[in-house]
């Protein structure tokens, strides 16, 4: 397996350059890039500028592990408003173009969400549809889109057997599961969505998770590997019976308070220790 | 083969199902509706295949307004006249405005944000033919005249109007989506405005000379 880290955990003023050294530094093999979420990679980027981030990634020695996106919480491919899904699959049709010219084969989508006032039963059919069109997109580029697990916070697609349903119903192999290990809270246990899915998954993010804490406020219910509930032996044995051998691609939510880069470098060291099973 | 666009609308008016749908989901010329909510089209029509529906025309989804639509009503037909202003052009507001004012005396409001900070899910409480409960479709466009026949809260935004042989039943609150995703009082209302389109249209048979 090998490691990434997204540039949405850089700090600003550090600026892109920066950051990748620091990611190199640190020991991580990608950078995870996201559109949208960074003043380096808005949605306005021309491919020129594209080519441009790639050849910094390129020339320090990493490569881009997925495209991911920020803007689907507030343009969900699930908005009852025709206008607001059509900006959401531009959106996403440029994620798949930017992740062609980066050179990786994958990206990262939040596909739905359920809302008090937009209702599940109309999210599922809508979301499939848009999925199903995409998916033609995303044959044509080989780049799979992989449908993030954020359980609690999307209100979808709670269990891994519902996600599988789902997924046999957008019926494409270019359309699978980004599966975040800290996103299943007390609802489940990410080694059983690992076995169900399989093949499916497309990439992973590692972050840990204190189940019975839930959000209060701001306070974070993510927290750095090991800290938290995962079975983090659990997790490695299941990647193995399943042959997951791909991307761990580091997402932290709760930050050091005191010396940002510390955390990079505590993660790798923590992802290391378990790609090699000494847990 | 070549149809013309009259022998495109009989055809259509006279299909079996009965159902005509606005065509174009793009702006189109004034005086032509078009669908700003594919979804409802698309709900309308899955819950319409295979009924018996030759005498209700629908405009689902509806932005603007179709010139055709009082003449279809006075010839006999239950056309349903959903509103979709909510999610199309302020232009598109005003024609469907002056449309329903001068065809049938009704007049629309502004499309009303269902939801806002604090507001709980919301119902279109439907009371013809039969009652029908349909979640909100996060706009709606209250409208006076005729006889009222569904509310949303305290807004009416359904109506039904008498002209000539027909009725057009106006719906400020969207349907399409709820016979799409299911809904089982969507499909139950639905199945008696059929069966009331074809009493009205038995009605207009027997009274007539």
């Amino acid at each position: 397996m090998k490691k990434s880290i997204g540039d949405n955990m850089f700090l600003k003023e550090w600026g892109f350059d920066r950051g990748l050294a620091l990611v190199k530094k640190a020991g991580y093999d990608g950078v995870e890039l996201w559109l949208g979420a960074t003043p380096w990679f808005p949605l306005e980027t021309t491919d020129a500028q594209v080519r441009e981030l790639r050849r910094k990634v390129d020339d320090t020695g990493l490569v881009v592990s997925n495209v991911s996106n920020s803007l689907d919480w507030d343009r969900p491919i699930s908005s009852r408003d025709p206008r607001v899904r059509e900006q959401a699959t531009r959106h996403i049709t440029r994620q798949i173009e930017t992740a062609q010219i980066l050179g990786t084969d994958a990206i990262l989508v939040v596909a739905g969400i359920v809302t008090e006032e937009t209702p599940y039963q109309e999210v599922y059919p809508r979301t499939v549809e848009a999925l199903q069109k995409l998916a033609e997109t995303a044959a044509r580029a080989r780049v799979k889109i992989g449908c993030e697990n954020c359980c609690s916070e999307q209100r979808f697609l709670m269990s891994p057997r519902e996600f599988k349903l789902f997924l046999d119903d957008v019926a494409s192999p270019w359309v699978g599961l980004h599966l975040d290990v800290g996103n299943i809270h007390d609802t489940g246990f990410p080694e059983q969505w690992i076995e169900i899915h399989g093949p499916r998954i497309t990439r992973v993010h590692v972050k840990d998770v204190m189940r019975h804490r839930g959000r209060c406020g701001n306070e974070s219910v993510y927290t750095n590997l090991f800290l938290g509930d995962n079975d983090w032996k659990a997790i490695r044995e299941a990647f193995h019976k399943v042959g997951y051998d791909g991307w761990l691609i580091a997402e932290m939510e709760a930050r050091y308070r005191h010396a940002h880069d510390q955390q990079f470098y505590d993660t790798a060291a923590a992802m290391d220790r378990f790609i090699s099973g000494q847990l | 083969m070549d149809v013309s666009r009259r022998r495109f609308l009989g055809a259509l008016a006279s299909a079996p199902l009965g159902g005509a749908f606005t065509g174009p989901t793009h702006p189109a010329a004034s005086g032509c509706s078009t669908c700003a909510l594919p979804e409802s089209r698309a709900g309308f029509a899955r819950a319409l295949a295979g009924r018996e529906a030759a005498h209700v025309l629908v405009f689902p989804g509806a932005a603007g307004w179709d010139d055709s639509i009082e003449r279809r009503v006075r010839s006999g037909r239950l056309v349903i006249f959903e509103s979709a202003a909510g999610f199309a052009e302020a232009s598109a507001l005003r024609e469907q405005r002056a449309g329903l004012r001068d065809a049938f005396g009704l007049s629309i409001g502004h499309p009303v944000r269902v939801w806002g900070e604090g507001r709980r899910p919301s119902y279109l409480d439907l009371g013809w033919p039969v009652r029908a409960r349909i979640r909100d479709f996060s706009f709606a466009v209250q409208v006076r005249g005729g006889e009222a026949v569904g509310r949303l809260g305290p807004l009416p935004v359904a109506t039904l109007q008498r002209a000539g042989a027909g009725a057009l039943l106006f719906l400020g609150s969207p349907v399409g989506p709820a016979l799409g995703s299911g809904d089982p009082q969507a499909h139950a209302w639905l199945s008696s405005v059929l069966a009331a389109a074809l009493s009205l249209c038995r009605q207009r048979a027997s009274s007539s000379p």
